[in-house]
């Protein structure tokens, strides 16, 4: 008996202390079956203080994730978010659409891959007017009020096309034709200008003078399909083929290689690319594209934020950031 | 204190607790299963509420472009004041909305969606009042930046609520899950609580049940005759202990009962013990006393007569005669507390029989038959010398005729028998009764003072046997036969 009261040393104290045990177990068993399958879980989300868009041309390059992430990783080390709005020929809306809705929904600056769409420059003046500051990418719209415009100088890198090509065309008495596809032919466009200059410098080079031509075409982009039939059509005439064809884009890059496999030029025609997708790796592995141009997507992205930025902690900023670039071929990609 | 206060609390308040205990435990896992099961399904409950939220949002919207739409074609100043109604509902809804840059698509959708909205809405008041200051270009402008952002509001709550779908079946499917969690959780919370009052109930009665086991065992214990033992005694004040305490406390005076029945009955042995030791101090008391009443007239009247004799007449036969007195009485005053041999009595009795001769002239005829191997035997003495002389005066010393006493000793093998006859008056039956029973009598005063009673008082002291005596006689005048058989004594 006494052992038996020693056990029970008193059950209103235990009996309590074990309704409290049950209530407890229950409520960590109740929360961590909800942890278990994740009822409670809460979403990893971060705010931020300011919002920008990038605002892009998805059928101008196949880099822009690249180019995205890089801004969003120094926008957000910044306290800033970057949203990414891209324009594909099939989107429901403009570019200016994208240009508009950005400024609707009140974002503190924009990022703009311009494209040849016409009343963006309108637009970039609005966006600035409503205190929106506008930095271009990569394509420049000049006239306009952006503040800034993060890219290549088209002169410098139509001289860096120009030797590319010298370099390519063999050293013989033959005559050589050279097409840059123009996806913006206007005047004042990057690619005009670029075209400008490589004309003007193989033209005037020693090697190529007088033997080698060099033409511009325009290829559409703003329709479905209609680049593809443009470049097609460029080598449907066995006669008129070019040796080499510039691009100025991913997809005419990418157009052009499975033209000159279909016409069955491989070895005919080479290509000067433009950024590299695994089809482009493809073609250069097969000798259709000779040298594709390969930017600093990471500098593309950071200077692009850190121009947002400066302007919107001193006021202004510079009205042009260079990016490196590089002519990457067969061999580089694959040390690389 | 706590566990002397369990221990002490009333059984009826230790059951009531053990009730208590159960009802309250599965009243906890009710409630515990109910609030588990319950908050599950209000959760599953709520969590297609963002999308009814949405579309709810959607459907304002709609309502306030359509109110819109109406006032700016036919000026319908019904639909302007539902306009401005509805506009504040679609305040407050978007008012609701993040507006927070985030990295989490719905956050972000929803910064957008506000923040659309609150142009739409301001180009919708910029079109109203230039509709109302009759600016044609101003309201179409305004209408159209209007419609502009109600595409691209309603295309981004297209996809917010196409995102908060697919949240919602991810939480609606999760939530499942945990319900069949649950289901399972309340299963085992049921079979342990039921585990815990069952060991609950198990061991609190059994501190109840036990102390009764083992009273019932002490009492069984007892009922078989072991009254040494002893309940240890419980620490606490329930009534089982008071039971036990009881029942210790019974033992304890039964027990006492006992030693006391023990000593009672001790103390009467002792008593009984005492009691005979007394007794037969009285036996011999009495014995002496009897020998004592021995009355000593006799001696003296006798030795005077023969004193007197001697010295008046110088006779030989005097001399014989008082010769005879003097055996006699020394012989009585020796033997008067001893035992005697049946020889020494034989020559007592003789030498009375001289004497009486001598007194009442040869007037006695005595005549013997003895048996010369009983004579050793020890008896008490002043035995046979009473009996013949209660023959000689209440047998034949007034009878007409002849009178004569005749002893008779044999030795019979286990008793010596001595017959003393006479054929005096003899004895009624009365008379022999009144004798055998003792009844007083009184003795005359020239006798020598032993009456027959006081033989037979002292034989049946002395041999414990009422038996030893017989008097025997066939009627008056037919004389007397005092018959004795006493057991063998060796000297």
């Amino acid at each position: 008996m006494r052992k038996l009261n020693s056990g029970i040393t008193n059950p209103v104290a235990i009996g309590m202390v074990i309704i409290v045990a049950v209530t407890l177990s229950a409520y960590v068993a109740y929360h961590s079956i909800l942890d278990r399958v994740g009822v409670n879980r809460e979403e990893n989300v971060t705010t931020y203080d300011q919002h920008f868009a990038l605002i892009t041309d998805d059928t101008y390059a196949s880099y822009w994730n690249e180019v995205y992430d890089y801004a969003q990783e120094e926008a957000n080390a910044n306290g800033a978010y970057v949203e990414l709005l891209t324009w594909t020929p099939e989107s429901t809306y403009t570019m200016c659409d994208l240009m508009d809705k950005s400024m609707a929904c009140g974002v503190d600056g924009i990022i703009l891959v311009a494209n040849t769409e016409a009343g963006l420059e309108e637009k970039i003046n609005e966006a600035t007017n409503r205190g929106i500051p506008v930095v271009t990418l990569m394509e420049d719209v000049p006239q306009s009020q952006r503040i800034s415009y993060i890219g290549i100088n088209p002169v410098s890198l139509g001289t860096e096309y120009a030797k590319t090509l010298i370099d390519l065309v063999p050293d013989d008495e033959e005559e050589y034709n050279i097409k840059v596809l123009l996806t913006d032919d206007r005047v004042d466009a990057n690619q005009y200008q670029i075209f400008t200059q490589i004309n003007t410098d193989v033209v005037n080079h020693e090697k190529t003078k007088k033997r080698v031509s060099c033409a511009a075409n325009r290829v559409a982009t703003e329709g479905f399909f209609l680049a593809d039939e443009d470049i097609q059509e460029l080598f449907r005439n066995q006669e008129e083929v070019p040796e080499y064809v510039v691009c100025f884009s991913t997809a005419t890059t990418e157009i052009a290689y499975q033209a000159i496999v279909d016409y069955n030029l491989v070895g005919k025609v080479q290509v000067v690319g433009y950024a590299l997708s695994p089809m482009i790796e493809e073609a250069l592995e097969n000798d259709v594209v000779a040298t594709t141009l390969v930017m600093d997507t990471q500098e593309m992205g950071t200077e692009s934020v850190d121009a947002l930025l400066e302007y919107e902690t001193t006021g202004y900023t510079n009205a042009y950031y260079g990016v490196d670039l590089e002519f990457m071929t067969k061999e580089g990609v694959a040390h690389e | 204190m706590s566990r002397r206060k369990w221990q002490d609390y009333p059984i009826q308040r230790k059951l009531m607790f053990v009730v208590l205990f159960t009802s309250v435990l599965m009243l906890i896992s009710t409630v515990i299963m109910y609030f588990m099961i319950n908050s599950l399904i209000r959760r599953l409950d709520t969590v297609y509420a963002s999308n009814v939220n949405m579309t709810e949002l959607r459907q304002n919207l709609d309502v306030v472009q359509e109110d819109l739409y109406q006032y700016l074609e036919v000026r319908d100043y019904v639909a302007l004041s539902q306009f401005y109604l509805e506009e504040e509902n679609f305040r407050t809804l978007t008012g609701k909305l993040s507006n927070k840059a985030s990295d989490n698509r719905v956050m972000l959708l929803q910064k957008n969606i506000r923040s659309m909205s609150e142009d739409f809405l301001n180009y919708a008041d910029n079109a109203i009042t230039a509709k109302r200051g009759m600016n044609v270009e101003g309201y179409r402008q305004n209408y159209e930046k209007a419609m502009e952002l109600y595409g691209f509001i309603n295309t981004d709550l297209a996809e917010l609520n196409e995102l908060l779908f697919q949240n919602n079946a991810r939480s609606y499917q999760t939530l499942q899950q945990a319900l069949n969690y649950m289901e399972v959780a309340s299963a085992a919370l049921i079979i342990i609580i039921m585990v815990i009052g069952i060991i609950v109930v198990a061991s609190t009665t059994r501190g109840i049940v036990a102390p009764l086991a083992q009273l019932s065992e002490a009492a069984a214990r007892v009922g078989a005759g072991n009254f040494s033992q002893r309940i240890p005694d419980p620490d606490s004040q329930d009534e089982i202990s008071i039971v036990t305490r009881a029942f210790n406390g019974m033992l304890d005076s039964l027990n006492l009962y006992i030693e006391k029945v023990r000593e009672g009955a001790e103390k009467e042995q002792m008593m009984k013990e005492q009691e005979l030791l007394m007794e037969n101090h009285l036996k011999e008391a009495q014995l002496r006393f009897l020998q004592a009443q021995i009355n000593p007239h006799f001696l003296f009247n006798s030795l005077n007569a023969g004193v007197q004799l001697a010295e008046m007449e110088d006779d030989e036969k005097t001399a014989v005669f008082l010769g005879k007195m003097a055996d006699f009485f020394r012989y009585n005053v020796k033997k008067g507390t001893e035992d005697a041999r049946i020889a020494e009595e034989l020559s007592v009795v003789e030498n009375y029989i001289y004497i009486l001769n001598v007194r009442f002239a040869g007037e006695i005829m005595f005549s013997k038959e003895v048996d010369e191997s009983a004579l050793n035997y020890r008896i008490p003495s002043m035995i046979l010398q009473p009996l013949v002389e209660n023959a000689v005066n209440h047998g034949i010393r007034d009878m007409i005729g002849e009178g004569w006493i005749r002893l008779t000793i044999h030795n019979d093998p286990d008793r010596v028998v001595v017959v003393v006859e006479d054929n005096g008056k003899g004895m009624t039956r009365e008379q022999i009764d009144n004798i055998m029973m003792r009844v007083e009598t009184t003795h005359e005063d020239d006798s020598t003072g032993i009456g027959l009673d006081n033989v037979i008082s002292r034989l049946s002291l002395y041999y414990d046997d009422t038996d030893v005596v017989e008097i025997v006689s066939p009627g008056e005048d037919q004389g007397t036969k005092v018959i004795l058989r006493l057991p063998k004594k060796e000297i």
